[in-house]
């Protein structure tokens, strides 16, 4: 380790210096490891460094968040069971087979790149700004979320909330109001994942449009703020497809491209299942036989609505609503009379 | 739990802010958790390890030898192997008179308390983790600077930032309490990480107007709440910030 017998600006650059893993390491998420800031805090320690200096030497280290030290294996132990949760809650959602399975390789990549920083090994800078592509009620804010929640506990997001906008709560009505609404919406999700749907309408309008100024804004501040918060950009596949094509900026910095497939009317049943088991509500024989047709009718119009997961809920809802009101003159309904849902209550569809 | 780190030059007020807060949020009394650093240093560091004793207290006592390792002391747990926790628990103005004074570096470990924000319909805790205060020089004692150290280890893994300032001293050069490098480089730090504000305290003294005006000066784009941590003032915003950033 450099020795400083004074104090001073030098002396903290060169102390970096030598901690550093590489002289090209740039302060990003894994180029320094714990051991630099021991360094840090035994120089200080030892008497040659200012808190003033040692505040300047973090400053360099990035903003990288760190559960408190000590408290570490607990802390750590609490990360490992709230991942799992998030695991947990990510397998429990129906279907989205290949969602499930990149969430996992990102996941990998993640700790593999960790644990390699560990070892002082190269490490590759981690993107993880996403790109979502399908219809609506597809399960893309779900996902989403849960995301935000495995990023926080590996470490790789200080909060990992999610907020989530579309192009009204981005693009203003005057020159310079549209960078300042952008601006504020990246300032609340540092820390987590800002989630714009239907992002491709931005786009449109043209040259023109503020919707330009609001993409130039965000991807200023992916440079600005690299690593404090990861964007991901969803909407409809055709759409998405055609903005990227057309953005050749955003297509750069967007590494990880997540396909979200329609529901199939057997998963689209399970999730209306799972809707209604959460609720304390059930179907009984008569009313899932028929959810199914509507959904299987539904499918096979093969509008953007098919698949939805969505509509799935709206039809559950109006039939918990239907099934009170047919219900409500009734003296003492029975515990399983007020669980089940009758075909009468589905309805015909919406 | 999330963690909400005090800091700031010896003597700005820290610890009377912590307390008062606390009391302001209802609390009748208060539980510290001290978390002092033990003789035994880190790897690599040339500190005498005998130049401290487990069985000192956390506060140099500005009354009298009343020591809160008394209770429950817990060597070993808290900060990796060189700290140890204990917990003592005491009426707000006990700990006023036992854990705050007009000396620099009154307090000399981490001590913190859970408090109780209401949020909605729920509620929600924060570890609330008063400092040692952090000069602008280095400090000759080894056992300050380990102190402070335990500061700087602390402010890395913490959520939230409150650094206070004393307005009545901002401008005066040569006070312990004056503004200086420290200030700016904190705030330099925190500028990167976000869940940082700046309390000008002492607003109840004379000159601490200016001395308000001095630190927005200084420090602009950050948020400055003026308040006083004797008379509970300002606290309001202080509350609304905290929640703000849980
Ligand atoms: N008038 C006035 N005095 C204050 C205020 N806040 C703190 N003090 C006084 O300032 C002195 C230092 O307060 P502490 O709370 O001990 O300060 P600290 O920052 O914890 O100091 P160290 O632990 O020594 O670093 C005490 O005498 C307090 O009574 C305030 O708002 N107004
Ligand atoms: N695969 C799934 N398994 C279980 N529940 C699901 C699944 N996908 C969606 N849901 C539930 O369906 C409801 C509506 O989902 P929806 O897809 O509208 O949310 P979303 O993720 O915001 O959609 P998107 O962003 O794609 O429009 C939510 O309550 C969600 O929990
Ligand atoms: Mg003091
Ligand atoms: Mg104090």
């Amino acid at each position: 380790m450099t020795n400083c017998a004074k104090p001073s600006a030098n002396c903290a650059k060169r102390l970096v210096n030598s901690m550093s893993v590489s002289n090209d390491a740039k302060p990003g998420v894994n180029s320094y490891s714990l051991r630099d800031i021991d360094a840090v805090l035994s120089a200080f320690e030892e008497g040659r460094l200012t808190p003033a200096q040692a505040f300047s030497l973090f400053r360099e280290m990035g903003p990288q968040f760190e559960a408190p030290p000590g408290q570490g294996q607990d802390a750590e132990s609490s990360n490992a069971s709230r991942l799992r949760e998030a695991l947990n809650e990510l397998d429990s959602l129906i279907g989205l087979h290949s969602v499930k399975r990149l969430v996992r390789e990102i996941l990998a990549f993640v700790q593999i790149q960790k644990k390699r920083a560990r070892q002082q090994l190269a490490t590759e800078h981690l993107v993880l700004h996403m790109i979502f592509k399908g219809n609506p009620g597809t399960g893309k804010t779900t996902v989403a979320r849960i995301m935000g929640k495995i990023f926080r506990e590996t470490g790789v997001l200080e909060r990992g909330h999610l907020i989530e906008v579309e192009r009204a709560d981005l693009v203003g009505e005057y020159i310079g109001h549209t960078a300042q609404k952008t601006r504020e919406q990246i300032r609340k999700a540092l820390g987590g994942i800002l989630f714009i749907d239907e992002a491709y309408s931005l786009a449109r309008g043209g040259e023109k449009d503020f919707g330009k100024e609001a993409i130039d804004t965000l991807v200023k501040s992916m440079e600005d703020y690299r690593d404090r918060f990861i964007l991901i950009l969803a909407g409809y596949s055709e759409e998405m497809n055609y903005f990227i094509q057309t953005n050749p900026g955003i297509r750069s910095r967007f590494p990880i491209h997540i396909d979200f497939p329609d529901y199939l009317p057997d998963e689209l049943i399970q999730i209306a299942e799972l809707m209604l088991k959460k609720r304390e509500y059930k179907l009984d024989p008569w009313a899932r036989n028929h959810l199914y047709t509507i959904l299987t009718k539904h499918a096979s119009n093969l509008d953007h609505n098919a698949g939805n997961a969505r509509f799935v809920r709206n039809i559950i809802e109006r039939a918990i609503r239907r099934q009170a009101v047919r219900l409500v003159d009734k003296e003492n309904p029975t515990r399983e009379e007020l669980m089940l849902i009758r075909r009468e209550d589905i309805g015909e569809g919406l | 739990m999330r963690r909400c780190i005090v800091l700031g030059k010896p003597n700005a007020g820290k610890t009377l802010f912590v307390l008062h807060f606390a009391e302001f949020l209802h609390a009748k009394e208060v539980t510290i958790k001290f978390q002092e650093p033990v003789a035994a240093p880190r790897k690599g560091t040339g500190v005498d390890p005998e130049a401290r004793t487990g069985s000192a207290a956390c506060s140099l006592d500005p009354v009298s030898g009343s020591d809160p390792g008394a209770h429950g002391r817990n060597p070993g747990a808290g900060f990796g192997p060189s700290t140890s926790e204990h917990f003592k628990t005491y009426k707000i103005q006990d700990a006023v008179r036992d854990l705050t004074g007009p000396r620099p570096h009154t307090t000399r470990c981490l001590q913190s308390v859970v408090l109780e924000l209401p949020a909605g319909k729920g509620k929600k805790t924060v570890e609330l983790i008063d400092t040692s205060g952090l000069t602008d020089g280095i400090h000759q004692d080894a056992e300050i600077r380990r102190a402070m150290s335990q500061t700087l280890s602390s402010v890395r893994a913490a959520h939230i930032i409150l650094h206070i300032i004393d307005a009545s001293k901002a401008g005066k050069k040569g006070a312990v309490e004056a503004m200086g490098d420290v200030d700016y480089q904190v705030a330099a730090f925190a500028q990167m990480r976000g869940g940082y504000c700046i309390l000008a305290n002492k607003i109840d003294l004379p000159g601490a107007r200016d001395g308000v005006k001095k630190i927005r000066d200084e420090f602009p784009g950050h948020i400055v709440i003026p308040i006083s941590a004797l008379y509970k003032e300002g606290f309001k915003e202080v509350k609304a910030f905290v929640l703000r950033e849980l």
